[in-house]
């Protein structure tokens, strides 16, 4: 009695696994052929809106065509003409961003759909483009710097604390840009100097190019001059103090050489002072 | 004292690779012509040995110019051994004006001070950096030249990079960098590595950083298989981004050469399913180490390549941007470590 009644259980049992089986089987197609059939009906939806895009862009090509052909055609179709309008505006105004950043302004551009701002700094000396250093704010909640590629040697922190910049960012970037464009154009100075004057040796400088040592030969005595150049102010590109220091004795014309070298670019006031002839 | 010598002499043509004794040799300068001919002539690392001691007897060389010859080949391979960077913090106001003949007299003088019994050399490199070399001696002993401790230096940046120290060396090294280059403390920049360059080019944002500008500079391209038209032309755009995202996170061109990345987690276990573990109240310590011969270069390739899902997870992008390769990961964010590293010896 017993076994007949356990083989009906589990015969029943194993009808009930087969009946679920087959149910979650069934149940997974229809899903996912579903899943698929909502898939090609949301794409042909945007199939459709491309379409229709062209379309609009096909008609709009056409009527400008015509208007263009068609000089006696009186009849303004105004919402044409408006668009016109607008596309001249976007053609002006990129082309004055274009200026803009020709003649070396900062380049500002959105990401991450407004939520952050890159901006980019050109620095140029006597003409020519030298490097481009750039920093990237979090727009929202509030003007926050998340990255940049200025150098360590640049006061960027301390700048960034003096200038508050949580609602004006020119407080930031205009002593930003001095600091930068200074040290640019110090390099660069240093650089020409190197390349055009051989005869004068670098005996020291540093990696912010705030302090340089030059030595100098004079034609007559053949004694050597070092020259001192301070850069005690880092936004500007001309030193400071300019200081001499020679064997014996004192130089004749060490103040219209200071003179010189205060005022003019480094690699120029060298070239005025080898023309006069007071160095080799 | 001539055991010294040998054994410094000994460990020195260990160390340098026979095709670069010439040139190492000829920037020395203390060898005359006939001398770095014959020395030239050699093959086999003892032969050397015997023959660098018996020139520095005939020309009455003494250890400071050993220790000389040693420093110019580190100058100029300065890309091996490990190297640690620290980081200066709150210059003062003459910080900016340290010159270099001020930073040396100080730094030795300083230096001198603490510790009697220090050899010290500083020289100044073309391209701006200060190196330093500490042989440490102590109230018993001369100075050891065998474990010498190599600093580099750039003045008027806030980074110092040190090879070996130990946990004695370090304060008395801190006291002397601080006191001579006029900031106020120092502390570890957590970023360590084999390549002193790729550490050094990470610090001083030398290497070529992406952003995402109107008129970025063209980025190098990648050689891809060619596979299947469409699915290139489909896949055009999706990669083109994350080829960005990928450089603006770690960068364009050559990157600096990392070997190793290392989060130490003080996180509370997370996972549903085990409550045995989520129930405990201590964090889960655990620590994360990637090693590679190149790291940056290969989770740039990751992101690029859609491996590592982008936008970049900031914990990988935090390696260049911040500089660092060691950081500590708690419940309320990365945070700065609070732990000093063991440097080894």
């Amino acid at each position: 009695m017993e076994g007949a009644s356990a083989k009906g259980i589990l015969s029943h049992l194993s009808l009930l696994e087969v009946q679920v089986r087959s149910r979650t089987t069934q149940r997974q197609q229809p899903s996912r052929v579903k899943e698929l059939q909502e898939k090609t009906a949301a794409l042909r939806k945007q199939k459709e809106q491309l379409e229709a895009e062209i379309q609009t862009h096909r008609t709009l090509r056409a009527a400008l065509d015509k208007r263009h052909n068609d000089d006696e055609e009186e009849e303004e179709d105004s919402e044409n003409s408006d668009v016109l309008r607008l596309m001249a505006r976007h053609t002006q105004l990129k082309d004055l961003l274009n200026a803009h950043r020709t003649i070396g302004g900062y380049d500002f551009t959105k990401t991450r759909q407004g939520k952050g701002l890159c901006v980019s700094i050109a620095t140029a000396f006597e003409g020519v483009y030298l490097e481009t250093f750039n920093l990237e704010f979090d727009v929202k909640p509030a003007l926050t710097l998340v990255r940049h590629d200025v150098p360590p040697f640049i006061p960027l922190t301390l700048l960034i604390e003096q200038s508050r910049s949580q609602t004006d960012i020119w407080a930031l970037l205009d002593p930003l840009s001095r600091q930068l464009s200074a040290f640019t154009a110090r390099t660069r100075q240093l650089q020409l100097l190197q390349r055009l004057h051989e005869t004068v040796e670098v005996m020291e400088s540093n990696v912010l190019c705030s302090l340089i040592i030059l030595m100098f030969k004079l034609p007559a005595e053949k004694n050597v001059v070092l020259c001192s150049l301070d850069y005690c102010d880092t936004s500007r590109s001309l030193p400071t103090r300019v200081s001499f220091q020679c064997d014996d004795k004192d130089l004749p014309d060490s103040p219209e050489w200071k003179k010189t070298l205060l005022e003019t670019p480094l690699h120029t006031a060298l070239s005025t002072m080898r023309s006069m002839g007071n160095i080799l | 004292m001539d055991e010294s010598k040998k054994r410094l002499v000994q460990r020195l043509i260990r160390r340098i690779p026979t095709k670069m004794l010439k040139t190492t040799l000829e920037k020395w300068g203390h060898l005359t012509g006939e001398q770095l001919r014959a020395m030239d002539s050699i093959q086999s690392k003892w032969a050397l040995t015997e023959s660098l001691l018996a020139i520095c007897e005939e020309n009455e060389l003494a250890v400071k110019h050993l220790t000389e010859l040693e420093m110019i080949y580190m100058i100029d391979n300065p890309d091996q051994g490990m190297w640690y960077a620290f980081q200066l913090t709150d210059p003062g106001d003459d910080a900016q004006s340290v010159d270099l003949m001020q930073f040396k007299e100080q730094f030795k003088s300083h230096l001198r001070e603490i510790v009697r019994q220090v050899s010290v050399k500083i020289k100044k490199h073309t391209d701006e950096a200060v190196w330093i070399r500490i042989a440490w001696g102590d109230t018993y002993s001369r100075p050891d030249h065998l474990k010498p401790t190599y600093v580099v230096h750039y003045l008027q940046t806030p980074y110092v990079f040190v090879t070996r120290l130990n946990s004695k060396q370090k304060p008395i090294l801190f006291q002397a960098m601080v006191l001579s280059t006029r900031y106020q403390y120092f502390k570890d920049a957590n970023l360590s590595g084999r390549n002193l360059t790729a550490i050094r080019d990470l610090l001083m944002r030398k290497y070529q950083q992406v952003f995402p500008t109107k008129y970025p500079s063209p980025l190098t391209e990648r050689k891809q298989t060619v596979t299947n038209p469409h699915v290139e032309r489909e896949q055009a755009k999706p990669a083109a981004n994350r080829l960005q995202m990928a450089c603006e996170a770690f960068g364009g061109g050559t990157l600096p050469q990392l070997q190793s990345a290392v989060y130490k987690l003080e996180t509370k276990f997370r996972d549903h399913t085990n409550t045995l573990m989520t129930e405990r109240e201590e964090p889960f310590r655990c620590v994360v180490k990637f090693s590679s011969t190149n790291l940056l270069e290969s989770l740039k390739n990751c992101a690029s390549s859609g491996i590592a899902s982008t936008p970049v997870t900031p914990l990988l992008s935090s390696i260049p941007l911040k500089g660092k390769n060691y950081f500590v990961i708690t419940d309320n964010g990365p945070g700065p470590s609070s732990q000093r590293r063991q440097t080894q010896n």
